[in-house]
């Protein structure tokens, strides 16, 4: 009997069953999925070993009424089961963010072969996007994901469980990064800013900026100042931000350290002109405020810092007062003492 | 060979945590949304008060109903192992395939007695420590203040008390089929084992907030596809939760034990048959969502048996 039992669980124990080589699992690095003509479009990037050591990888198209279809029709081919457990990077058409978001994160949660640590973007010209680094025999997943971990680079870093908390939340509005290409170049200069589900408008590298320094996300940020014939570029360095709501009047505090790595007809011992600088950057953050509001888009999370705080919520966002106060401290590092010229 | 009192308490931290695997975390937290501290607090003093009232009852079973409960105990955690196995490591596998080893080792397990069981729990608490530690240690930083906030909910009190009890069930009941519960009663490991399953909510709704940890069967499970181990080694997740299919195979263990001590191997093998048919029959899907939903009334079910049990034995006993 004990053999017998021996011998059943060494058949049934070894974890066979569902045994998958890895030579004959393809790692999916990135996914783009596109909503064309009420259809899914999915492109998935494989990253391969090759013999010599090197990394490459290859693209699969597939075109779907749904974005599991779209995906087996990609794979047809191939003779391998996709894996998504590496994904780095997920990139998402503008047409599929404002129409699909749903269903796009509906399918990418339930399913446990996806990883939960990846980034998400929008990108309307994906193909061309993941083949400008395919074509630098690096992969695409891999290169994106060296770009958020190992840079300081102002940049929108959302992980999909960032999306789904922004998501699901009733309170705060979706920001996402785009990625564009322009001269062979991939840049990301750029976020999309969502009300609820739909794309409606855009922020610029500065505006992101500001995004990071009040979420407190640490980047480097480079805040060009240019008033009159005077111009500075502030290197931010440290800062702290804190938004609380108080009295009714949503409190926005940031101070800022930076070092002035340009400047030209300004002097950084001069008070009036640091004054003048914090009044700017003042300005911008009120800017990107104004902005927020006459797109009803709540990136920042007022209304979230409100319903945390009151547990309920009774103004829509372009009814809440706010109050901004900024302090920019500047060090200067540099090896001249006075401006050069001046 | 005497089983130590560390094989006892280790034992005992172990069988009171698998009920939450895809069960407890996730009815608590969506039936209470922010207020799930409360529930967890109060759930610890009815837990407590439970367990004290159990080892105050006589030490005599009856046979038939102790038998009756471990093979309910059984069926509820082989549906509950089986679903979370198939559903996050072998989604390819038949359930046959998952269910029909893992029987099989418990009978074997079984029929080498307390002493296996025990000694393996012993074994089982150690690797569970360490991959706890890893698992806390690489999830601090992911933890976000704001997820916690508002403090309080809008629970309202009823929903709060019913959660706390289902917690205090959860934790208490599988506490039931330990031997010589009275001699062995220890309410710090209780304790201990509550504050892991406490700690094991805070990371859940730390890292991943309550509109996040809502949506999943095993936010347990998705809270360790963020781990990594020394920024070098990703996807761990699988060996992580390994400590809760350890935990849960250490009470399948247990009931085993205990429906062969009070029955004989061959009983044991035909309800061993038995839940085999009935999650082909009913298909283990159809059985987990109905344990989901009916957690409660099971559990009242079977501690309201056991103190049918008790009264019969001392009865039997007197007369």
């Amino acid at each position: 009997m004990k053999k017998i039992i021996l011998i059943i669980m060494c058949l049934l124990l070894t974890g066979c069953y569902n045994y998958k080589e890895i030579n004959n699992l393809a790692i999916v690095s990135s996914l783009a999925i596109n909503f064309k003509d009420d259809n899914f479009e999915v492109i998935i990037e494989i990253g391969e070993n090759n013999k010599d050591g090197k990394y490459s990888s290859y693209i699969l198209k597939g075109i779907g009424a749904s974005i599991e279809s779209a995906i087996k029709n990609a794979s047809t081919s191939l003779n391998k089961d996709l894996h998504f457990i590496n994904l780095d990077i997920l990139l998402i058409s503008s047409d599929a963010a404002n129409l699909k978001l749903n269903k796009i994160l509906d399918f990418i949660a339930r399913d446990n072969n996806f990883s939960f640590d990846y980034n998400i973007a929008i990108c309307d010209k994906s193909e061309e996007v993941i083949q400008t680094i395919i074509n630098q025999e690096k992969i695409f997943g891999n290169y994106i994901k060296n770009v958020y971990d190992n840079t300081n680079n102002n940049l929108i870093n959302i992980k999909i469980s960032d999306l789904l908390d922004l998501y699901l939340s009733n309170y705060q509005d979706i920001i996402l990064p785009i990625f564009d290409l322009q001269n062979e170049a991939i840049i990301m200069n750029k976020a999309a800013i969502f009300n609820k589900s739909d794309i409606v408008n855009y922020i610029d590298d500065e505006e992101i900026a500001i995004y990071n320094i009040l979420n407190n996300n640490f980047m480097n940020y480079y805040l060009n100042f240019d008033f009159d014939d005077r111009k500075a570029v502030l290197k931010g360095n440290n800062y702290f931000s804190n938004i609380i709501y108080q009295n009714n009047i949503m409190k926005i505090f940031t101070r800022l350290e930076g070092d002035l790595i340009e400047t030209e007809n300004f002097d950084i011992n001069n008070k009036e002109h640091l004054k003048i600088i914090n009044k700017e950057f003042k300005k911008r953050i009120d800017n990107l405020i104004i902005k927020l509001y006459s797109n009803n888009s709540d990136i920042l999370g007022f209304r979230n810092i409100i319903y945390k705080q009151k547990k309920h919520l009774d103004s829509s966002l372009n009814k809440i007062n706010y109050q901004i106060n900024t302090k920019i401290i500047i060090n200067d590092y540099s090896l001249i003492i006075d401006n050069i010229g001046d | 060979m005497k089983n130590t009192k560390q094989e006892y308490n280790s034992l005992l931290y172990l069988i009171s945590q698998p009920l939450f695997l895809g069960i407890g975390f996730i009815k608590i937290i969506r039936d209470l949304g922010n207020d799930y501290w409360i529930g967890i607090i109060l759930g610890i003093i009815i837990g407590l008060f439970i367990y004290y009232m159990l080892h105050l009852l006589p030490q005599k079973n009856n046979k038939i109903i102790f038998t009756l409960i471990n093979v309910f105990i059984l069926l509820i955690m082989t549906t509950i192992l089986t679903n979370c196995i198939s559903l996050l490591y072998l989604n390819k596998t038949p359930i046959n395939i998952i269910l029909i080893p893992l029987l099989l080792v418990a009978f074997y397990s079984s029929k080498k007695g307390d002493e296996t069981i025990f000694k393996a729990a012993n074994i089982i608490v150690l690797i569970n420590i360490f991959l706890f530690t890893i698992a806390f240690i690489s999830l601090i930083p992911l933890i976000s203040i704001n997820n916690f906030l508002p403090i309080i909910g809008n629970s309202s009190i009823i929903n709060i008390l019913l959660s706390s009890l289902d917690f205090a069930l959860i934790s208490t009941i599988s506490l039931i089929l330990f031997p010589h519960l009275k001699k062995n009663y220890n309410s710090k490991v209780y304790l201990i084992s509550s504050l892991t399953i406490t700690i094991f909510f805070l990371l859940i709704i730390g890292t991943l907030g309550i509109n996040v940890a809502s949506i999943f069967n095993y936010p347990e499970y998705i809270i360790f596809k963020r781990v990594t181990f020394l920024d070098f080694f990703d996807n761990i997740q699988n060996i992580i939760f390994m400590m809760w299919i350890f935990s849960s195979f250490s009470l399948i263990g247990l009931c085993s034990l205990n429906i062969r001590k009070y029955t004989n191997k061959k009983i044991l093998l035909i309800i061993m048959v038995f839940i085999i048919l009935i999650s082909n029959i009913i298909s283990n899907y159809n059985l987990f969502n109905f344990i989901y939903l009916n957690i409660r009334y099971l559990l009242l079910i079977i501690l309201g048996l056991f103190i049918l049990n008790k009264i019969i034995g001392k009865f039997k006993l007197k007369k």
